[in-house]
């Protein structure tokens, strides 16, 4: 495979994952992922040190497994958390994305995003780093996603669907 | 202290703001102490800048020259441990023309060097060096003048918890906190090391008045609605998951109604409640040193260390423990944002198993990433949008249990030997609210004190 081609598949990887967030279909998300994905927010120490293990200090986020991502959709779809309802619109966006390791079947891109999000009449954005390690099953899927957020003082909320 | 200059000012009629009549089994709180922005300005001045505010823990300042920045009301502080091993909180001010020294939220300097004309400082606070003051022509006058940063009227410890006050009219921060302590020490001994900071930054803003994020610590009544979706999430991880390792609190008890409630106010606007015959107690991540505390402190106070519970020390700090203990500093921005600064201490020496868990039920729980602090934010604004009905004055939200209030201590705190001014024991079912009368009473005090204070000096 030459190296446009990989490029390409990955970078329509990144875009339909923030597409699935943006329409809300979150099955279509959740096949992204392999069972065992780790999504990980490290939390920042200093102004430019984040903390570098999530089992000694605390993270922004850090779900363990597919099933703690369905636990996140599955929260919204119910209707019983206010902080999702009604749900923010969001708009993901991708770009920079750049390849950094590539083995047979597997690879680490890093990439810049920024969701841009409405929620109480107002316009909201996170933004930040993401650093994906794909695995081939059956095409590529998302075996873990690292986010570097910076700007940290989270508005009320932060969930799976604002980064 | 507050050093604006005097102007004529309306005096208001605190008494209007809190209706305290429980002989006739009411307590309401005006509306307008979450929504009117010129009283927001009064609650900084006559009580968050005149009294104890909690500024930091040893264990974030350990090495010589460490320091970390918040604010004391509106007003810019540094707690810093000098190179002589004092610690010593300072306004965030350079003595010249102004300018924030410290710019991050926590850092390390023997010296704080003015940007815009170059005067420094050190550690200690003291002035290193006026630029060019041979060549400055300055009078004897100025020549007098301590040039040193402003050291706070007062900063005083509690086993390495630092509060300050910005006026010398508050008593010892002992008296302050009086038998609150009992509570903070129930922490602070889960481990004969003490405790250690978990590293790592989760703060979060909301659109909401201060005082709302301090209510919601001591309300149970919330949790089976509010919290909803989180009692959910837990008993999925049950049933499609198994024993994994993400044991959360369960809010079985509320369902059932199994445990039961203190709830207890003390002098100078603290309260605290404590929950006992909690089920799932071996699933704390603290139940892993359980046998270790209870041989050192014995069964009664063991039970204690390990339970859910929370501490209100009025205004500024909550310690919050539901399957697992953490600290929220409120920062009140104006009268609908608020910061609010968290941070995860754990007992030294705690297993490694042990310490991930209660990462994890923090991050379950308290983070604004988690299933029920974001669920807490929403409900902060709604309140807070909901009190623009200005036809209002009032609402019904602080009469759970009134008729359970006793004066003095009930049963478990004479068990445990502290002395609350108030105290309200029931059945979990109960979730009362008359444990918020404690804090209005020192709201109340604080406003007409700061009052006639300011009115006295025109």
């Amino acid at each position: 495979m030459d190296d446009l081609q990989l490029q390409h598949e990955v970078s329509q990887l990144l875009y339909r994952e923030g597409l699935a967030l943006d329409r809300q279909h979150w099955d279509e998300w959740l096949d992204l992922f392999t069972d065992d994905v780790v999504l990980w927010i490290p939390s920042w120490i200093t102004e430019h040190e984040q903390i570098s293990d999530p089992q000694t200090e605390i993270s922004l986020l850090y779900l363990n497994g597919k099933n703690y991502l369905k636990e996140r959709t599955e929260r919204v779809v119910k209707g019983m958390s206010p902080a999702s309802v009604p749900m923010p619109r969001t708009c993901h966006a991708v770009n920079n994305i750049v390849i950094e390791e590539a083995g047979t079947d597997s690879l680490t891109v890093q990439s810049a995003f920024r969701v841009d999000y409405y929620h109480h009449k107002k316009c909201y954005a996170i933004f930040g780093h993401y650093k994906h390690q794909l695995v081939q099953q059956d095409g590529w899927k998302i075996n873990n996603k690292r986010v570097t957020l910076m700007n940290d003082l989270v508005s009320e909320v932060l969930d799976v669907y604002l980064i | 202290m507050d050093a604006r200059v005097n102007e004529p000012r309306v005096a208001r009629d605190f008494d209007k703001y809190v209706d305290e009549r429980l002989d006739e089994g009411v307590f309401r709180v005006h509306l307008d102490t979450f929504r009117d922005p010129e009283l927001f300005e009064l609650e900084m001045e006559y009580i968050w800048e005149k009294t104890w505010i909690f500024l930091g823990h040893d264990a974030q300042i350990p090495e010589a020259n460490d320091f970390v920045t918040t604010q004391i009301g509106r007003q810019p502080v540094i707690l810093q441990r000098g190179d002589d091993a004092v610690v010593r909180a300072f306004l965030n001010h350079c003595t010249h023309r102004g300018p924030r020294l410290c710019k991050t939220q926590r850092g390390n300097t023997s010296r704080h060097t003015c940007p815009y004309h170059g005067w420094m400082f050190d550690s200690q606070g003291k002035c290193l060096m006026v630029t060019d003051e041979d060549a400055g022509g300055y009078s004897d006058a100025f020549k007098s003048m301590s040039h040193d940063l402003h050291q706070i009227a007062r900063l005083e410890s509690h086993r390495g918890f630092y509060w300050g006050s910005l006026t010398n009219d508050v008593p010892t921060l002992a008296e302050y906190l009086g038998d609150a302590t009992v509570f903070i020490d129930a922490w602070i001994d889960q481990s004969p090391n003490e405790l250690e900071w978990v590293k790592g930054d989760a703060n979060f803003t909301y659109d909401g008045n201060w005082k709302m994020v301090l209510e919601n610590c001591l309300d149970l009544y919330h949790a089976k609605t509010l919290h909803a979706s989180f009692g959910n999430a837990v008993l999925n991880r049950f049933k499609n998951m198994g024993e994994d390792e993400r044991k959360a609190i369960n809010l079985d008890d509320f369902v059932n109604a199994t445990a039961n409630v203190s709830y207890y106010n003390f002098e100078n606007g603290h309260g605290a409640l404590w929950i006992h015959n909690q089920s799932n107690q071996e699933d704390r991540p603290s139940y892993a040193m359980y046998q270790e505390m209870e041989a050192r402190v014995g069964s009664k106070r063991a039970e204690m260390m390990l339970s859910g519970k929370v501490a209100e020390i009025f205004p500024s700090i909550l310690f919050v423990e539901s399957a697992t203990f953490q600290m929220r500093m409120i920062r009140p921005i104006s009268v609908d944002k608020t910061e609010v600064y968290a941070f995860c201490l754990a007992p030294k020496g705690e297993p490694a198993e042990a310490r991930a868990l209660r990462i994890r039920q923090y991050e379950d729980f308290f983070s604004t990433s988690g299933l029920a602090t974001p669920d807490d934010t929403a409900v902060y604004r709604a309140a807070q949008e909901g009190h623009q009905a200005r036809v209002l004055e009032w609402n019904q939200g602080y009469h759970r249990g009134i008729e359970q209030l006793q004066q003095g201590p009930d049963e478990k705190a004479k068990e445990m030997g502290f002395n609350p001014t108030l105290s309200i024991h029931g059945s979990i079912a109960m979730q009362s609210e008359a444990v918020y009368i404690g804090p209005y009473r020192e709201w109340l005090k604080k406003m007409k004190a700061g009052q006639d204070n300011a009115l006295a000096k025109l």
